[in-house]
């Protein structure tokens, strides 16, 4: 009996389910399914599998221990969190004898691209705060705290860090524009501003990998495409030039694309029945 | 806390798979209390209690300190109360017993009442979950921001009893043990009621067998005070008494009160 059996059983039935090829019952403790049978089915085999945590160290081994990528984002405010975290990570990777490949890490942030810091932060600026305020700041954190996906140290632990891994979670709900830059919730300014910051990520702890939220909150179409538009035609090839990654195999992309993927969730059993 | 002293024992039931502890106080006859979904707390109302009863407390898996992982031995509402039937049973009490259960303890104090209809003499439910009508929705304590919980729960929140409930331990680390022990202890209680707090005891209630005292703040917050009557209506011979300038927990916003009534509804048998 573990102290996320919930999680763990979740995270099985989603691997076998992308995993197998025949129509398969599954008579789990929190899941009964008669016959599990998606469709569309992943084309590639073996499947990239991510996995996004938020600090905790026991999501990092699962990772670790079972060939996941490990996604970490900046909502908590990266220039509070982003050392802590992916510091922690590489700390277990290595204890845990794990190569230290910055593909299997991944960033994902909200980025805002305008034509000079200013008017990013002008005009992305209210959305941002209708987002944070509305959106993530109205989750209590300790709501998501259920017995089955956390255990009681782990609560603790969340109601202690705060200042920590949390970053400025508990102050997202009434947050101010300006606090929401100066904590790195999102990444916000002229393109030249965001390449450098996102490459200093990069480089600075390893990270391979980005997954960018490019819309967000309250904004207009108008104001997303922009936002798209410019991301990819003024930062987007910076940071293709910038090399993170580029010596180690991605062993956590697909094949077609240039990756090497190798079979997840090996100690999680996750290829053999519910029982 | 004050003078009274607790005694603690813990009961090996769920075929070995669980201990459920059951804290005692007092001395005389037992009488059986089922705690609400914030876990066992010795109020004055049950150090009042057992001065005339031996107040007998099992605590809910999961929250007894020390063994939050007990939690995971129970799948549902019906492993549930056959855990606390077991438990009840294995105390080895002397014939039926009366007892007391307050809002989540309310419900499955009618459970047992139901599931075995000779296993109590007399039935206090104080505001009780259990039962739901779309009109007048029990509010969702378990998404309740803690700083709106006072008014949730007292018709005052400025009285006493309610800043003896939320005002936070001088101790940081105390308090954040407190925190994270409430929490808890709505998860491992929720898990029975979420998302509605009907697992369907208007289909069972019926059986319950032992007179009952249904007692109801007339302001209750979290669950309206139409209730009572939902409650009354259906378990036969059952009294129903609302109490007026009271919220979701009479036996401490109204103590006097509801001692003096359950007091002498218990005396009655």
């Amino acid at each position: 009996m573990c102290a996320r059996s919930g999680h763990t059983e979740n995270l099985r039935l989603i691997l076998r389910a992308w995993h197998d090829h025949e129509p398969f019952a599954w008579n789990g403790r929190f899941t009964q399914l008669p016959s599990v049978n998606i469709w569309p089915r992943p084309l590639q085999q073996p499947l990239p599998v991510w996995i996004t945590g938020v600090g905790n160290p026991a999501t990092m081994r699962l990772v670790l221990e079972n060939n996941f990528g490990f996604n970490y984002f900046g909502w908590f405010g990266s220039e509070l969190t982003a050392r802590r975290v992916f510091d922690r990570f590489w700390e277990i990777a290595d204890e845990l004898g794990a190569p230290a490949n910055p593909n299997r890490m991944a960033f994902m942030a909200s980025v805002c691209v305008g034509e000079t810091d200013e008017e990013a932060e002008r005009v992305y600026g209210p959305h941002l705060e209708y987002f944070f305020n509305k959106g993530p700041g109205a989750t209590q954190l300790g709501k998501l705290a259920i017995p089955g996906g956390i255990s009681l140290p782990g609560i603790r632990f969340l109601l202690e860090d705060q200042a920590g891994d949390f970053g400025f979670a508990h102050e997202m709900r009434h947050a101010s524009a300006a606090r929401i830059f100066e904590v790195g919730a999102a990444v916000v300014g002229s393109p030249e501003t965001v390449a450098d910051r996102l490459i200093g990520i990069a480089r600075d702890f390893r990270v391979g990998n980005l997954v960018t939220m490019l819309k967000m909150g309250s904004m207009p179409r108008d104001l997303v495409a922009d936002n798209v538009a410019r991301f990819a035609g003024s930062v987007l090839p910076r940071l293709r030039e910038s090399g993170v990654g580029d010596d180690w195999p991605h062993r956590w992309w697909p094949e077609r694309l240039g990756g090497s993927p190798e079979p997840a969730g090996a100690k999680l059993d996750a290829l053999r029945g519910a029982a | 806390m004050s003078g009274i002293e607790l005694r603690e024992r813990a009961v090996e039931v769920w075929g070995g798979r669980l201990a459920i502890r059951v804290k005692t106080a007092g001395s005389g006859p037992p009488l059986v209390y089922l705690h609400p979904a914030a876990g066992l707390h010795f109020d004055p109302f049950l150090e009042a209690l057992s001065a005339d009863w031996t107040v007998i407390a099992p605590e809910h898996p999961g929250t007894s300190e020390g063994d939050a992982e007990a939690i995971h031995a129970v799948d549902d509402l019906w492993d549930l109360v056959l855990i606390y039937d077991e438990a009840i049973r294995a105390l080895d009490l002397d014939g039926p017993v009366v007892a007391i259960g307050q809002s989540f303890g309310g419900m499955m104090a009618a459970e047992l009442a139901a599931l075995r209809p000779d296993m109590f003499a007399r039935l206090v439910l104080l505001a009780p979950i259990g039962l739901w009508r779309e009109d007048v929705p029990i509010a969702n304590w378990i998404m309740t921001p803690p700083e709106e919980l006072p008014a949730l729960l007292f018709k005052d929140p400025g009285c006493a009893a309610a800043r003896a409930m939320f005002t936070p331990p001088e101790d940081a680390g105390v308090a954040l043990a407190a925190t994270a022990g409430l929490i808890w202890a709505l998860g491992c209680t929720g898990k029975f009621v979420w998302p509605i707090p009907d697992r369907g005891l208007a289909k069972r209630i019926h059986r319950i067998a032992a007179p009952t005292l249904i007692v109801w703040g007339e302001d209750d917050a979290l669950i309206p005070s139409a209730y009572a009557a939902e409650f009354g209506a259906r378990i036969a011979g059952s009294r129903v008494e609302i109490l007026p300038e009271c919220g979701h927990i009479p036996q401490l916003e109204r103590g006097a009160e509801t001692l003096e009534m359950v007091r002498g509804f218990l005396a009655a048998g």
